[in-house]
């Protein structure tokens, strides 16, 4: 048995530095990340501006094909098949075929919570007259309270096949889709030209996502179109904001999104 | 145990020269690693995270400010990435130790000794694995990557004073783990 006072807690600790089983190391091809452009923020780097008619997603796909070792002998042949991906919770995200094909999704198909039925099979109607019964039915799907958007409830709740919770709010006109992670959403792929994806910074858990053009949404049952839309996480929450707003706006009602812990 | 960079370097691949990137990816892999083995808790996914954050860092290489540490900052990339891969449903496998692990030291140990560090080891990877993800990146970015308070706060995104009592918090837990795990085996007759 051991004495864990502070020194021999510090020297397992150290020790354990050296001890920890971490992989192979990755080998990053750093010529492929020369054709990924800067964020919007920092276009006008001397030596890249060259680059800026590459999709980034393109340059990710180079690095990702590179990779050396176990990584590549382990790639399973549908990840393969897409290759050019970047991932939140449980959406991943694609660009389209080099072709263009893809890149506008169909007008005709329909939109998130077009066919979907309100909790309860019924709108809980403006901020004022929500019903807590309705409330209380999403809360039970989250496992928690529902998150708050800017201090304001949402006009309906409603529940779409792919796991968790829809609100749609009327001023502005969004709709914020969370799902839990915790084993029981569905896997979401969006569809959408590289350059219209950004990286945010300091949202939820970690970084987030703009998607920042209509774009094709997949699911494993049914192909839908979207609007633009910020993807975080937050305590073991995926978020979705979607709503036809500039991304900066977008991305200002996503940091006024409120989430209660579960 | 991260280490000057040569602001020089930083400089280049400020300026877009990727080999210049490539050397400072090499000299924080290790470190990178580590972290992302700790956030994701097991190394499975760190490859991914790698990649991932090696885009997103080179994409935002010129908020990086002048004269500052490259090591925290890429660390800070890399520990939001793994967090954000974290969350995706089903992975929860466990760390573990090199199954032929270097000497810790350069120190000449007795057999007992070996066995003895070997043991304190297992028993501490089964104690942080029972840990949340926010207590063991605290404890790795001190014990593992040996940062100072300020890069802790750099790579985590708080104020030192939040680094420290979260340092406190999650020493106390794993203190707890250990007691946890050591009473179970003395009652186990081990």
């Amino acid at each position: 048995m051991n004495e864990w006072n502070d020194e021999e807690l510090e020297r397992g600790l150290n020790e354990l530095a050296l001890l920890l089983e971490t992989g192979p190391p990755t080998d990053v091809d750093v010529h492929a990340l020369g054709r990924v452009p800067l964020d919007s923020g920092n276009a006008g780097g001397a030596g890249r501006e060259g680059y800026g008619a590459y999709g980034w997603w393109r340059g990710a796909a180079v690095v990702i094909a590179l990779v050396a070792g176990i990584a590549v002998l382990t790639i399973a042949p549908a990840r393969e098949a897409v290759a050019q991906w970047l991932g939140i919770g449980n959406t991943t995200v694609e660009s389209p075929s080099e072709d263009g094909a893809g890149r506008t999704p169909d007008p005709e198909l329909p939109a998130l919570g077009d066919d979907v039925p309100p909790l309860g099979g019924t709108s809980i109607g403006p901020a004022e007259t929500a019903s807590p019964a309705s409330v209380d039915g999403a809360d039970a799907v989250l496992g928690r309270t529902l998150p708050v958007v800017g201090g304001v409830n949402p006009a309906t709740i409603s529940l779409p096949e792919e796991g968790g919770v829809l609100l749609a709010y009327r001023e502005p006109e969004v709709t914020l889709w969370i799902r839990p992670l915790d084993g029981s959403s569905l896997p979401v792929t969006k569809e959408l030209p590289a350059d219209n994806v950004k990286v945010v910074d300091g949202l939820g858990d970690g970084d987030a996502l703009l998607l920042d053009a209509d774009h094709t949404l997949r699911t494993p049952g049914r192909t839908l179109r979207s609007g633009p839309v910020v993807l975080w996480t937050a305590d073991d929450l995926e978020l979705r904001l979607e709503g036809a707003l500039e991304g900066d706006q977008l991305v200002a009602l996503a940091r006024e999104v409120e989430v209660k812990p579960g | 145990m991260i280490g000057p960079i040569d602001d020089f370097t930083v400089q280049r691949a400020r300026r877009g020269d990727a080999d210049a990137f490539g050397e400072l990816l090499r000299a924080h892999q290790a470190s990178a690693r580590r972290v992302a083995t700790v956030v994701l808790g097991t190394n499975q996914g760190v490859d991914d995270v790698m990649q991932d954050a090696a885009i997103r860092s080179w994409q935002r290489l010129e908020t990086f400010r002048p004269g500052a540490d490259f090591g925290p900052w890429f660390l800070r990339v890399v520990a939001n990435t793994a967090k954000n891969r974290h969350r995706s449903a089903g992975r929860r496998a466990a760390m573990v130790l090199r199954a032929q692990a270097e000497p810790a030291n350069d120190a000449p140990q007795s057999p007992d000794e070996v066995i003895e560090r070997r043991n304190a080891h297992q028993q501490l990877i089964a104690g942080i694995n029972r840990l949340g993800t926010d207590d063991r990146l605290v404890l790795a970015l001190r014990y593992f990557e040996e940062l100072s308070t300020e890069e802790m706060a750099e790579v985590m995104d708080c104020a030192t004073g939040t680094v420290k009592s979260r340092l406190s918090r999650a020493t106390a837990r794993l203190r707890a783990e250990l007691q946890t795990t050591e009473t179970y085996s003395a009652g186990s007759g081990r």
